[in-house]
């Protein structure tokens, strides 16, 4: 059985584990610390914890600052305040070349209860279109501890999306994640390739299991980076593949489906997009929300089992 | 400095005040394109900071940082960059044109004389306070000086970094406001009136100071006055869009247009200033 466990958990304890031997490392707060599981770092290190309230443009304008002045900064909080609120101080970060570290928590349908205010299908998109900017989805912990230990190092603006639903450990903490490499996860067989990010990966898996089941031939992609995307495994599986199916916890336009729907329209290939369609969220448990939008394993299940039918 | 040493000062930059603006103009009318109204006004507070306080006294050179909030003041940033020698008259007039490295708004990953890259009204104070922070952790004793306009302090992301600025004590944090009282659609007061700015500013644990924005010698006194602070300084220096061409002299109609030719003429006459 495996380890099912919410990634948001260690982005306080590997970042405690980098600042340790990293002096310059400083992490950013706006008023979130504790939903995104920032204590562990503030009692390590309160010196290198800065708590800038509910403030997120100044925040972003302050790690900008930060960096000119030799730190590295990172800064936590809600994807929704990561991306959406900040929104124009974090391109003019990347348009100054500044390495700025954003890690956003609690993506789509991952803060359930809180609303369709508060529920951010539009990060992915609104980040990947920024030019030079990289955008990491891992997948699970082991995932996400690498992601941002990869993030650290890079010399670009990173944002890194890490969820808040609790998923299975896919991979153990020898795993491997390099931005702009993506991982086929399962395989048997490539006539259906199903590509996910984040949650969505573990759903993608089991939903590949049933698949298989009934003697399809199917694999499925660990994206991993958003953008970079790994555009040439991409064209690899998606060129003689019969169907291609994105699955994200985001809306179907301009994220992980319009990111690869990019890539399939150059050779005509057959894309179904399983996420978000063109409305707002609405409040409840993040298992209702999934379910009631077909975003479980028995509602990508059916989609996808629907459109080969019409292949 | 001394009361002696100050006159003298500011005796130079008097002396160099029509020099500067002329530069400023002929960008301007090379491009076609630019925002004279906002650069001569903030022109003279940048030529005391630059080059009688800050970054290139020769016990200091680039010691300090200059955030130029208001980015599209860059003929002025430029004009003084020329005066240290970074920049040369023939590149001057490539501000605005294909591949120069003197970008309409600063740049510092196309020209490196650019300490921090700016443009966007309301993100300058909140990286001169991020500057500011990292310099106190590491005790550098270097100071951050964020030059605004009016249009700055429309924006709510300012009133963050101010209340930040205190919240963390940046006593190494200089803020100078080029008050000139117009943004591009009128005078501030119509636009949005955000007066009493001195009252505001105290109110949220910083010290201010008002003073004339053209008065060289107030302005070495302000500047020096910032040095021991315990507490963030704002300098609100009041000054006169197009400042130095009677016929831009407080007209919001030059806050962003060409200069053509016979204008041009028509100013540096005016400025005295004909090489």
């Amino acid at each position: 059985m495996k380890t099912v466990r919410a990634p948001r958990d260690i982005i306080g304890p590997t970042l405690a584990v980098c600042a340790a031997g990293d002096e310059r490392l400083i992490v950013l707060d706006a008023d979130l610390g504790r939903s995104t599981r920032l204590t562990v770092f503030e009692e390590r290190f309160p010196e290198r914890y800065i708590q800038l309230g509910v403030a997120e443009q100044n925040a972003v304008g302050m790690a900008s600052g930060l960096i000119y002045a030799g730190f590295r900064p990172v800064f936590v909080t809600f994807t929704m305040f990561a991306i959406g609120l900040p929104w124009t101080q974090v391109r003019q970060a990347a348009y100054a070349g500044l390495p700025l570290k954003i890690i956003g928590t609690h993506p789509g349908y991952d803060i359930g209860p809180d609303g369709g205010t508060h529920q951010m299908f539009e990060d992915l998109a609104l980040s990947r279109v920024i030019p030079e900017i990289e955008v990491l989805t891992p997948c699970d912990t082991p995932e996400a501890i690498g992601a941002i230990q990869t993030a650290l190092v890079s010399p670009r603006l990173t944002y890194v999306r890490i969820g808040r639903h609790p998923v299975p450990d896919l991979h153990d903490e020898s795993v491997n994640f390099q931005i702009g490499k993506a991982e086929i996860i399962f395989e048997r067989g490539r006539d259906f390739v199903l590509i996910a990010d984040g949650s969505m990966v573990a759903t993608a898996c089991e939903v590949a299991e049933r698949l298989s089941a009934e003697n399809l031939k199917v694999c499925v992609v660990n994206i991993r980076t958003i953008k970079p995307l790994d555009e040439d495994l991409l064209r690899e599986l998606c060129r003689s593949a019969r169907l291609t199916v994105t699955v994200e916890n985001h809306t179907v336009f301009g994220g992980l489906g319009g990111a690869v729907a990019e890539v399939v329209s150059e050779f005509g290939g057959r894309l179904l997009r399983i996420g978000s369609r063109d409305r707002f969220g609405e409040s409840a448990p993040t298992t209702d929300l999934l379910r009631s939008n077909s975003l479980d394993v028995d509602g990508v299940f059916d989609q996808i089992v629907l459109a080969i039918k019409t292949i | 400095m001394s009361g002696g040493d100050l006159t003298e000062s500011a005796a130079a930059l008097y002396r160099l005040a029509p020099i500067l603006r002329a530069r400023i103009l002929r960008m301007i009318n090379a491009a076609a394109a630019g925002h004279p109204g906002g650069s001569l006004s903030v022109i003279d507070m940048l030529s005391a900071l630059m080059l009688a306080w800050g970054r290139n006294r020769p016990h200091a050179p680039l010691n300090d940082w200059l955030v130029l909030g208001k980015g599209h003041a860059a003929p002025a940033y430029y004009a003084i960059l020329m005066e240290l020698g970074y920049i040369d008259e023939e590149e001057l007039h490539t501000y605005r044109h294909l591949g120069t490295r003197l970008q309409g708004h600063p740049d510092r990953r196309k020209f490196p004389g650019v300490q921090v890259t700016t443009g966007h009204l309301g993100h300058g104070l909140s990286i001169g306070a991020g500057i500011a922070l990292g310099e106190k952790i590491l005790k550098s004793g270097r100071k951050v000086y964020v030059v605004l306009g009016d249009g700055d302090l429309h924006e709510g992301q300012t009133w963050e970094a101010v209340m930040a600025a205190a919240h963390y004590r940046l006593t190494n944090l200089i803020a100078m406001i080029d008050l000139n009282g117009l943004s591009q659609h009128g005078a501030i007061e119509k636009i949005m009136n955000f007066e009493p700015l001195a009252s505001k500013f105290e109110s949220f644990g910083w010290r201010a100071t008002e003073l004339d924005g053209h008065d060289f010698n107030q302005l070495l006194r302000a500047l020096g006055s910032t040095q021991n602070q315990d507490r963030p300084g704002v300098l609100l220096c009041r000054t006169i869009k197009g400042k130095g061409v009677s016929f831009m002299e407080g007209n919001p109609l030059w806050h962003s247009r060409d200069l053509p030719d016979d204008l041009l003429e028509m100013a540096l006459r005016e400025l005295n200033v004909t090489q």
